[in-house]
């Protein structure tokens, strides 16, 4: 019982601890690093994603993917059809180049969003 | 919740509180647990052995490491023993070479310094610590501070556990004898205010 006494003060005593002067510093140094490590996050994920978007794009013109997607689409759905009819009657020099090209412009925009997104949450965050 | 600021510090707000808007992604909220607990992990990593510079160095990683876990707190212990633990598996894992050593090195009886006991005669637990040799202040700071078990210390080591529960014995019994309430007339013993 004694023993058991001595271990729990033991216990409450090493639980204790006085509060260091440098006790803010410290705390300081700490949430530096977080936010840090949180902006390197965000610029390794983001620069993930913008990378995997070009191979994944590079990859769907090289595999004709885009072709098929558009043989694809515009077979079972005539909105598409008729839409993408629409905009390459209007002359849209983005989409002129056929599927393929249009699937990359689309691709590079989603890129671009996501970038500005994760910069923009960085900076709020920071 | 009820939080409210003062001078740049959270108030009204439990720990368990903080870790659940600190899981959340509140960066704030874990800095104001920071604040509350860096003290006592600090002390905890320099009472097992390390120095200062050293101490401050594995007590950010801990709590960094304690920010990138934080969802695994829930609230059954205290959210300073939970990081207590992570430090000190993260003190041994750094200098585990180092520790095993100390274990395994030939033991050497610290210096007899004169204990500093408060008014009522009783000696800070800092002071009573440097009687212990290295392996009985390791294994009792291990057990009693960090809260790990004689298994999980000897685990972490890498040592038997018989090895581990004597030298705990001893350092219990060394400390209990130098904090013991002593007479005014005992010699190496000095209140101080």
């Amino acid at each position: 019982m004694v023993e058991r006494d001595f271990e729990t003060q033991l216990e409450r005593m090493f639980a204790q601890a006085a509060p260091m002067p440098d006790a803010d510093e410290f705390t300081a140094r700490v949430e530096k690093r977080l936010r840090r490590d949180w902006r390197v996050r965000t610029l390794v994920i983001g620069v993930a994603g913008v990378a995997g978007g070009a191979v994944a794009v590079s990859q769907s013109l090289g595999l004709g993917l885009g072709h098929r997607a558009q043989a694809v689409a515009v077979s079972s759905t005539s909105a598409f059809n008729n839409l993408y009819d629409q905009a390459a009657a209007q002359g849209g020099a983005l989409l002129q180049g056929g599927a393929g090209v249009g699937m990359f412009w689309i691709a590079s925009a989603l890129m671009i969003v996501a970038a500005i997104v994760g910069a923009t949450r960085a900076l709020d965050e920071s | 919740m009820g939080a409210s600021y003062k001078d740049g510090r959270i108030v009204g707000l439990h720990d368990v509180e903080l870790a659940q808007l600190a899981a959340a992604g509140g960066r704030r909220e874990f800095g104001e647990l920071v604040r509350r607990h860096s003290s006592a992990v600090r002390a905890l990593l320099r009472r097992m052995g390390a120095q200062a510079s050293t101490a401050d160095d594995i007590a950010q990683d801990a709590f960094l490491q304690a920010y990138e876990r934080i969802a695994e707190f829930r609230g059954e212990g205290t959210f300073v023993s939970w990081v207590r633990r992570i430090a000190a598996r993260l003190y041994l894992k750094r200098r585990k070479k180092d520790a095993q050593l100390v274990l395994e090195a030939e033991l050497r009886e610290p210096e007899q310094a004169p204990a500093y006991a408060d008014n009522a005669g009783r000696i800070d637990l800092d002071e009573a610590l440097k009687v212990l040799s290295a392996p009985e202040r390791l294994c009792v700071s291990l057990c009693y501070g960090a809260g790990l078990s004689h298994s999980e210390v000897a685990e972490t080591l890498n040592t038997p556990l018989g090895t581990v529960k004597s030298h705990v014995k001893r350092g219990l019994d060394k400390l209990r004898e130098r904090m013991a309430p002593q007479g005014g007339d005992q010699t190496g013993s000095r209140a101080h205010g």
